[in-house]
């Protein structure tokens, strides 16, 4: 077992190896059964994230355009349904015609059989705006659009303070990172600015992890040519910076 | 659900051996997936179109590489999908005119994990189960803290490398293989809380 290998694990799951660790890790799975089995559970849980995405019901007409690509003439759909599709199969119509509201009371039977799916579904409504959020931050951070601005620590706080500010150039949206900054009191908040010959502007209140790490969305838009700050602030925020721990500007 | 993969299997197999009935088959199963996943990446329709055939093209081309004995056929398709797409991503940034502003990824950024849930009126019973794994493997994800869905997103769903995360991020490069340990270890224990144990992944 190599233990430094092994780290790069997770990593080679999601694909995410730099080209030199990527030849070090195969060469070492090569040789060693252990860390195949291991980055094989780390393959299948990243597989199963792919496959837990929404599905998405492609244009019908790309089915046969695709078969022709590969010369295969569109055959007859399949019977089963598509993996992960969600409509059923239409209800046979012909000679046997119910009424209308037959099928929806089977369905609304089944739905009550599956009750826990559906509680689950709207449990899911709110747990998952962080993951929209998150991934919505992720578009904006790497967008060809965004501009950087970096923030350096103010007086006071730990040295290794650092954010970045992420702004889209075209909307002025802003998604503001920080790393080690000092933690809070419970009775503290951090308050994100901007600053314009005006003065300062509150851009919302964030909180950060044990090791200081934040990341959050301005709730206003960036003005071009503005500055960006962090002031650290009693509960609830304050109409004025108390205390500036993070400061950077065009 | 090992039938489920047993059977993929076996019409993997039938697709290398150029079986166009297969084909269709494994397409009827799979095109809404790899859809979700390519419109995921690139959050653009028309290009998630193209990604969607050059997609099955390739399965026709390499399904015979398949090894069943690594890993499951759906599993390697979603794996080509992903590929495929982050090449494309890759194209397109080094070439970013071909970007249109407007698609700026705030408002767009990508379908997120909680895009609208299948109607459960309209599931079909033997699918519940597949809606159901899917279900819980997006709120184990969501229970994620942030440094580890981001080291997921820019890693998985956006193609970025260890040096790229660290230097988009501002993270030390070191840690970004502790985070993404962190992050897969995290979601499997969150899969583990909701019920789902190793043997239930696809």
């Amino acid at each position: 077992m190599n233990a430094h290998v092994n780290d790069l694990i997770a990593l080679y799951a999601l694909d995410g190896l730099e080209p030199d660790e990527l030849r070090r890790v195969e060469e070492h799975l090569a040789l060693c059964a252990a860390c195949r089995a291991e980055a094989d559970r780390e393959q299948a849980l990243v597989a199963a994230l792919a496959a837990s995405l929404p599905p998405a019901t492609p244009d019908p007409r790309l089915r046969a355009a695709t078969l022709a690509r590969v010369g295969v003439r569109s055959a007859p759909r399949a019977s089963r349904p598509a993996r992960g599709a969600e409509k059923a199969a239409a209800a046979p119509r012909g000679w046997l015609t119910l009424p209308r509201w037959v099928p929806v009371a089977l369905s609304l039977v089944l739905a009550v059989l599956a009750g826990w799916n559906v509680y689950l579904t709207n449990e899911l409504g709110t747990l998952q705006e962080q993951v929209s959020w998150t991934t919505r931050a992720v578009g904006l951070i790497t967008s060809p659009v965004t501009a950087e601005i970096a923030l350096a620590p103010a007086e006071g706080d730990p040295a290794t303070a650092r954010g970045q500010a992420y702004v889209n150039q075209d909307s002025q949206d802003v998604v503001l990172v920080v790393q080690q900054l000092a933690p809070l009191a419970t009775n503290q908040t951090y308050q994100a600015w901007i600053i314009t010959a005006d003065g300062p502007v509150s851009a919302g209140l964030f909180r950060v992890t044990a090791n200081g790490w934040g990341m959050t969305w301005l709730n206003i838009p960036f003005k071009p040519g503005a500055a960006i700050g962090v002031s650290r602030e009693p509960e609830g925020g304050s109409a004025q910076p108390t205390e500036v721990v993070l400061l950077g500007g065009l | 659900m090992t039938n489920t993969v047993q059977t993929d299997n076996l019409l993997m197999r039938r697709v290398a051996e150029h079986d166009g009935d297969a084909l269709a088959e494994l397409y009827d199963l799979y095109a809404p997936r790899v859809f979700g996943l390519c419109l995921r990446i690139l959050n653009e329709n028309q290009l998630a179109e193209d990604l969607l055939q050059e997609v099955f093209v390739r399965v026709w081309e390499r399904a015979g590489s398949f090894q069943q004995s690594r890993g499951n056929a759906g599993a390697w398709l979603m794996g080509i999908t992903r590929n495929l797409c982050i090449d494309q991503l890759r194209r397109q940034q080094a070439r970013p005119q071909v970007v249109e502003p407007a698609d700026n990824g705030v408002d767009t950024g990508g379908m997120p994990f909680e895009e609208s849930l299948p109607d459960p009126l309209s599931d079909v019973p033997g699918l519940a189960a597949e809606h159901e794994r899917a279900a819980l493997v997006r709120r184990a994800m969501s229970r994620l803290n942030q440094e580890q869905q981001l080291v997921i997103e820019l890693s998985y769903f956006r193609g970025l490398t260890r040096r790229e995360i660290a230097q988009k991020l501002r993270w030390p490069e070191g840690t970004v293989h502790t985070r993404a340990r962190l992050a897969l270890q995290n979601l499997r224990q969150q899969l583990n809380e909701l019920g789902l144990g190793p043997d239930d992944l696809p």
